[in-house]
């Protein structure tokens, strides 16, 4: 057939089709019926489920201790890695390896940690002079919470603040009271030179926030740092002992304090409501038989910027607790604790995760163990080889075992498959009526970090 | 017929003329030579006019070269059998005048009526079949040879055939490209402006008046010549042997030019008249001018006929322009002929050409193109005034207001309005307009160029050549292409629905209004242009022209008059150029129009031929054109579905939506606002007539909505950017096909509105009310509220422009959406232009990637240095108030701050970046970002690294190439001697410019090939009998 000859005839098919205009218009409705269908089925325009950064290994860490006792404990099984432990002004490294190592600088040191020995690293600091006093070392943040006592129910109360880095840091303490914010301008751009440890004490200079502080008797401190960064640490001097107030946890609506010791003494549980609006609360205690409420009360009404005192000693009945308070805005708590001679402060914690470490202490330990929500089974592992413990906690109570002094690091890991465990670790020296005490939290160990999902993308620059 | 004769005689010698008054005797004898070749339209008259001479010639001699016609029987019967020479059809010229002159008729003695009164002097008269001398034109010849005894070659006034007055020729003279010049207006009458005896170069040989004896002195005209322009080289040949030429303005001639028109067919050779005018041209000039001359003649000539070929190439006249490339190559080829003819010629040359070249015209070309614009003009201008007179007679209204009242003026106004009451300040918004899919464009059309020949995708192109266009500016036009999108879619929906008619129900106005207003108001176009999507609202510009080329090159529909294969053919040029423009911006189309081709070849029963060929063409051309980028497409499929422009996400795309083509999102009216036009298109099935036109615009909606469903379902990841498919694209497809279908519906109901029957009255009603709150809801809706979506103005503080040094430090700017961290990287304090990130090498994206999580996760670490060494030295972070990466950033011990706004926040990194950094061991320093870069001496091993991935691919060190090594795993390092010296850098790809280039070259040529050419001049076919005197068009006036 020539190109010519052979005209374009449509389609017979469709010709037949075509002609019937009932046919037609049918399936022309079927199609557009399958197309809803289909429509439905799929996903359309659903946003895409957004995605998870990524973990990675912690390569490099760096902290603070204070002067006196020192312990550095690396993760166990930690290949290639350098720590290097040396005083903060600088000057030649006290310990430069792998392995754990413990001293006793009679200046601040800074631990250095680079590689595999990075990840997890554990250090605390303790001393035992008027009472007992430890802390966990600390790392260079732009922001601290400490609650604790202020200058008028303690003696001395000093803020430390080391920087470790090449820059001068600049530092603000903003600081709640039982009666309200304590604004002002002092306490403004406290400058920090590199590589030194300022100490400020609270209420004797426009620094240390002035003579308005001087009354305070509870006091939440937030310590920011506006330009660099600074490890902060709070170091209280009662009438009788002295601690270093630990870190309390960012600002949040549910917040545990674990590990309040049983015994006699003063039990005060603070709350501090950050902000410009007043805080409904409600407290529990977690004990080894349950949840009680203290007071019976229900709700507890906490006004904004201010540091409430809430007495726990009744409902703890002399039993190692913890304590849970629930907000409707974001709070921080920390507990004071007095038993025998010797003070110890609290904080509230975050849970224990994945892990934590507690490093070679020679004194006598108790280590508190809270699962609020599920029931948790809590493998104690000492790094030195040795049997590992298992201790289940139920949902709901707190259990408290004790370590001895020389047992050497151990490692707090829950089962898979357990609810949030929250610890805390009382270290005891002495013993009766003339003990001393401090109390140190459990933090998770640091053993990687969390990356936000990035990608290379024009829209940065359209709002 | 005896010869006047007078006592006196005036011979050849150098005789004084005789004193006024007294009686001259004629002492010339003169043969006439006629020379005819399918001339027997002419011949009768011109045989008349030179038997009724006053003056009669003595001798008559008329050549035949093998006529086909009446011509050698009215030779023969009027001159006599025995003067009458018959040759071959193939004889030339030339040759037939040389063998004219050998045929004893040339040669019958004539008796001398007075022979005491000195020698006579022979003469030869050469005429044309188609040249009539004037019964005096003789008498004044040899009055002016007698008068001055010097001449031996006169030529008449050379006037037209056809209209009397009009002067042709008096003289003829040649410029320096060959053009040949009479220095007469065409058309310009003979009121005796140009009377008067005058010297110069060459006469016509049409009445050609030449003295026997240098006649055969000079050979007569040169036998390889043929045609044209022999008499040209005669004349020039004369005055070498130091002869003069005069024309004669006494003496007229008519000639009708058949030969030179193309009013003649010629049977001399195969190849056309213009080549061998072209070529004979050449062959005059070259063998004639003096060696010294000849260099820049050449040049100049072979410059003239490319620019002539580049301009008959361009008004499609390529078989014109192929004659006159074959005449130049013809000249070329054959060098021993113009050294023969050269050698032929020898004699006398340099001394003529001085006295020849002030007979040399100059400025052809200009005169010839300043007169056709004036005629041009002069006829626009006849046509206007006699149509304003006609409309002051008939009292018409005025052109504002015919303008302003005509459909496409009143739809785009209408459009406009709509436009700018929905955008409202967004139009005034300049460099500042960005948001959703539109990254604000700063900076000038010469980035857009740098920026796509540095591997953009090729939309960026395009908009380079926008931006070309509006004076340089890339933000008028994308406001252009924004804002003026809507109207200039309606038009051209406008344009296109001039198909929608059949020969006996013919598209009226107010249809294809709706039509356009329908189409431009599309939730489409309204959520296109409020999420900053240009290459959506180009696509649905581009998408009416190309259904109609489309429709032009099938024959679609097939009621209306079948355009002949040319058309077609240009048609189909037409809609792959289109394609292509769509393509570059929103690939899908691409996409669409290949699954259309294959619905359309199947449904027409497999065409073969030429259809096919034009289906392959529209499919295949496109890809081919953007080539290297079509290859990324192919390699990654999802990328067709991104469209130009950054990929954002859009919430709202709902099932209902979808299925009633709106897409969703902002700027889409509600989920039912094309509900009508669904219904009035269902309507339109139940039609009985224009059935395939339902059918296919109900197929073409059903397909394009399939797609919209299926792509809308995708997520597909740009970058770093992961979000839906945003449909608009696929569902204007098929829109456009549903407002084919209720178009039919619409012209129906339309009918039954003014017809009888209630019922029918009724129907019609409801189906036109349907048909119009589509665009009115659309339109309302989206006045309403307003162009309120992403699309907003980004204030130009957002990067600030003191980001700038000597060495080019990069700025990495980050920003936090969604939990999600996104980075870019700005060279040069930059002006960013739009679109897509230069690609940037896989390794180098990751590794970018990683650092910048590490600096946003406050891992712990030195990032410092490895961000250094890929050339950043500032971070900036936009919006820092509600970024929590101020915080992550204040926190860092490398960053110090540089500066903070409420716009933008700046960091600085501890360690200087630039474009070229020298890498010593560990350190690394920046160097001025300079081409040539200085680098000092220092330690062996160093590397200088360029640290921007589309910068520099080649580098020399004095002279020599250096080789490049890859550094870090992405970067390109040019390792650098102990002793230092002076780096070049040659930026960008030669590979990339050179293909930029001849993807220009394509597109001209697209365009070329798709635009309608110049029409042939009408003088030029030889099977029409009329002449018309277009001398603008004649094979001469290039």
């Amino acid at each position: 057939m020539s190109p010519r000859s052979r005209r374009r005839t449509p389609n017979a098919r469709v010709v037949g089709l075509a002609g019937s205009r009932g046919a037609t218009a049918l399936l022309v409705g079927v199609a557009v019926l399958a197309l809803a269908g289909v429509a439905r089925l799929v996903p359309l325009g659903a946003a895409p489920e957004a995605r998870a950064g990524t973990r990675v290994p912690v390569t490099s860490a760096l902290l603070a201790c204070p002067a006196g006792d020192v312990a550095v404990q690396p993760w166990p099984g930690a290949r290639d890695g350098r720590i290097t432990v040396a005083p903060v002004t600088g000057g030649a490294p006290l310990s430069d390896g792998g392995a754990a190592w413990s001293a006793s600088p009679r200046a601040d040191v800074a631990v250095r940690a680079a590689g595999g020995a990075a990840a997890g690293l554990a250090a605390e600091q303790t001393r035992d002079d008027v009472g007992l006093a430890g802390t966990r070392c600390a790392e260079p943040a732009v922001e601290h919470w400490f609650t604790g006592p202020g200058p008028g129910a303690a003696e001395r109360v000093e803020v430390h603040l080391t920087n470790l880095d090449p820059r001068p840091a600049s530092v603000d303490l903003h600081a709640y009271s039982g009666d309200g914010p304590l604004d002002g301008t002092d306490g403004r751009g406290i400058t920090v030179e590199p590589a030194t440890t300022r100490v400020v004490r609270l209420g004797a200079s426009a620094e240390g926030l002035g003579d308005l502080v001087r009354t305070a008797r509870e006091l939440t401190l937030r310590v920011v740092a506006t330009t660099g960064r600074v490890a902060a640490a709070v170091h209280v001097r009662a009438d009788a002992g002295a601690d270093w107030l630990p870190r309390a946890a960012a600002p949040a609506r549910e917040i545990i304090v674990p590990g309040v010791p049983g015994g006699s003494g003063e039990r005060r549980l603070l709350v501090a409501v950050p902000g410009g609006e007043d805080a409904r609360l409600r407290i529990e205690t977690i004990t080894a038989q349950g949840v009680v409420t203290p007071g019976g009360r229900g709700t507890l009404e906490a006004f904004a910027g201010t540091v409430t005192a809430v007495d726990l000693h009744p409902s703890l009945a002399a039993r190692p607790a913890a304590v849970r308070v629930t907000a409707d805005r974001p709070v921080v708590a920390g507990v004071a604790v007095r038993r025998g001679s010797d003070v110890a402060y609290g904080a509230s914690a975050g849970p224990v995760g994945g892990g934590a470490l507690l490093p070679a202490s020679r004194r006598d330990a108790w280590l508190t163990l809270t699962a609020p929500r599920a029931g948790a089974t809590v493998v104690l592992t000492p790094v030195g080889g040795g049997a590992p413990q298992r201790l289940t906690v139920a949902a709901g109570r707190t259990a408290e075992t004790r370590i001895a002094a020389g047992t050497g690091a151990l490692l707090v890991q829950p089962e898979r498959g357990s609810g949030p465990v929250y610890a805390a670790r009382l270290l005891t020296a002495g013993g009766g009526s003339d003990v001393r005490l401090t109390l140190l939290p459990v933090p998770e160990a640091a053993r990687t970090t969390a990356l936000p999902p990035v990608g290379g993308t024009r829209r940065v620059l359209i709002p | 017929m005896s010869p006047t004769t007078d006592p006196r005689t005036a011979g050849p010698a150098a005789r004084p003329a005789a004193p006024a008054g007294a009686p001259v005797t004629d002492r010339h004898v003169v043969t006439a030579v006629l020379v005819a070749h399918d001339g027997a339209a002419w011949l009768p008259a011109t045989l008349k006019a030179v038997l009724t001479q006053t003056r009669p010639v003595q001798r008559l001699v008329a050549v035949d070269t093998g006529s086909r016609d009446r011509g050698p029987a009215v030779l023969r019967e009027v001159v006599g059998p025995g003067n009458v020479l018959t040759l071959p059809r193939t004889t030339g010229f030339g040759e037939a005048l040389a063998e004219g002159l050998r045929h004893p008729a040339a040669t019958l003695p004539v008796p001398d009526d007075d022979p005491g009164a000195g020698a006579r002097s022979e003469w030869v008269w050469l005429l044309h079949d188609d040249s009539a001398p004037a019964p005096t034109a003789l008498d004044r010849l040899l009055h002016a040879a007698t008068r001055d005894p010097g001449l031996t070659v006169l030529g008449p006034k050379v006037r037209d055939w056809d209209d009397r007055r009009v002067l042709l020729e008096l003289g003829v003279t040649v410029d320096g490209a060959g053009r040949r010049d009479t220095g007469i207006d065409p058309g310009e009458f003979d009121q005796g402006q140009h009377d008067g005896d005058r010297e110069v170069l060459a006469v016509g040989s049409a009445g050609m008046l030449v003295r026997r004896d240098v006649w055969e002195r000079l050979g007569g005209f040169d036998l390889a010549f043929g045609l044209f322009r022999d008499d040209l080289d005669f004349c020039w040949r004369a005055h070498a042997a130091g002869e003069r030429v005069m024309a004669v303005s006494d003496a007229v001639v008519h000639h009708a030019e058949a030969a030179r028109r193309g009013l003649r067919r010629i049977g001399m050779a195969a190849d056309s008249p213009r080549r061998r005018d072209r070529r004979n041209a050449l062959y005059t000039l070259f063998g004639n001018l003096p060696a010294r001359a000849l260099p820049a003649a050449l040049l100049r000539n072979v410059q003239a006929s490319a620019v002539r070929a580049a301009r008959l190439v361009a008004t499609k006249r390529t078989a014109e322009a192929r004659a006159e490339l074959a005449a130049l190559a013809d000249v070329l080829r054959s060098p021993w002929r113009l050294r023969r003819m050269r050698a032929e010629r020898s004699g006398g040359r340099m001394h003529v050409y001085r006295t020849v070249r002030r007979h040399l015209a100059s400025g052809v070309a200009r005169r010839r193109l300043a007169e056709s614009l004036s005629d041009r003009f002069a006829a626009r201008d006849a046509r206007r005034r006699a149509a304003a007179e006609r409309r002051a007679a008939s009292d018409e209204p005025g052109w504002a207001r015919r303008t302003l009242t005509r459909p496409p003026v009143l739809l785009g106004l209408g459009l406009t309005a709509v436009t700018l009451a929905a955008a409202r300040s967004l139009p005034a918004a300049g460099t500042e307009l960005g948001g959703g899919a539109l990254v604000p464009a700063r900076g000038g059309a010469s980035d857009l160029w740098t920026a796509y020949l540095a591997g953009e995708p090729p939309y960026v192109g395009f908009l380079a050549l926008l931006s070309t266009v509006t004076f340089g500016k890339p933000w008028l036009a994308v406001t252009l292409l924004l804002f003026a999108g809507v109207p200039l879619a309606g038009l051209a929906a406008y344009r296109a629905s001039r198909l929608l008619g059949s020969p006996r129900r013919p598209a009226r106005p107010a249809e294809r209004a709706w039509f356009a207003t329908a189409y431009a108001l599309l939730p489409t176009a309204t959520g296109a242009v409020a999420q900053g999507r240009v290459g959506t609202v180009t696509v649905l510009v581009v998408l009416p022209l190309f259904a109609a080329r489309v429709a032009r090159m099938t024959g679609l529909p097939r009621h209306g008059a079948v355009p002949e294969p040319v058309r077609r053919a240009r048609a189909a040029w037409g809609a792959a150029l289109l394609l292509t423009v769509a393509l570059a911006f929103v690939p899908l189309t691409w996409v669409l129009a290949l699954l259309a081709a294959g619905a359309a070849w199947l449904l027409l029963d497999r065409p073969g031929g030429a259809a096919r060929r034009h289906l392959v063409l529209v499919v295949a051309v496109p890809p081919l054109l953007l080539l290297p980028w079509t290859l990324g497409l192919l390699r990654h499929p999802s990328r067709f579905l991104l469209e130009a422009g950054v990929h954002a996400p859009v919430r709202g795309t709902t099932p209902d939506g979808v299925l009633l083509l709106n897409p969703g999102g902002p700027g889409t009216p509600a989920a039912w606002a094309m509900a009508g036009l669904a219904a009035a298109a269902a309507s339109a099935l139940l039609l009985r007539t224009r059935r395939t036109t339902v059918l296919a615009g109900w197929l073409i909606a059903l397909g394009g909505l399939l797609v919209a469903v299926l792509a809308g379902a995708l997520t597909v990841t740009n970058g770093a950017d992961r979000a839906a498919v945003w449909p608009g694209t696929a569902l204007a497809v098929a829109a456009a096909g549903l407002l084919l279908a209720a178009a039919t519906a619409v012209a129906r109901a339309a009918d039954a509105l003014t017809g009888p029957g209630r019922l029918a009255r009724i129907g019609g009603a409801l189906v036109v009310a349907a048909a119009v709150s589509a665009p009115a809801v659309a339109a309302v809706t989206w006045v309403v509220r307003g162009v309120d979506g992403p699309l907003g103005r980004v204030p130009a503080g957002t990067v600030p422009d003191f980001l700038a040094g000597p060495h080019a430090p990069g700025t990495l700017v980050l920003r936090t959406r969604d939990g999600r961290v996104g980075h870019t990287v700005l060279r040069d304090g930059a002006r960013p232009a739009l679109g897509d990130p230069a690609p940037v090498p896989e390794a180098a994206a990751r590794r970018l990637d990683g650092l910048v999580a590490a600096l946003a996760g406050a891992r712990p670490g030195d990032d410092a240095a490895p961000l250094a060494r890929m050339g950043i030295e500032y971070v900036l972070v936009p919006d820092p108030g509600r970024d929590p990466l101020t915080a992550v950033l204040d926190a860092s011990p490398e960053l110090t701050r540089e500066s903070r706004a409420a716009a933008f926040g700046v960091w600085r990194l501890p360690v200087p970046a630039g474009r070229l950094m020298l890498l010593d061991g560990p350190s690394a320093t920046p160097l001025p970002a300079r081409d040539a870069v200085a680098v000092p001496p220092g330690a062996p091993g160093r590397t200088l690294l360029v640290t921007d991935p589309s910068g520099a691919t080649h580098a020399t060190l004095g002279g020599r190439d250096v080789e490049a090594r890859t550094v870090d795993g992405w970067a390109r390092g040019y390792p650098v001697p102990a002793a230092g010296g002076t780096l070049r850098l040659s930026g960008g790809s030669v590979v990339r410019q050179a293909w930029t280039g001849a993807q220009a070259v394509a597109l001209a040529v697209l365009l070329v090939l798709a635009l309608p050419g110049a029409r042939p001049g009408p003088g030029a076919d030889p099977r029409r009998g009329r002449r018309r005197r277009s001398p603008a068009l004649t094979p001469d006036a290039a």
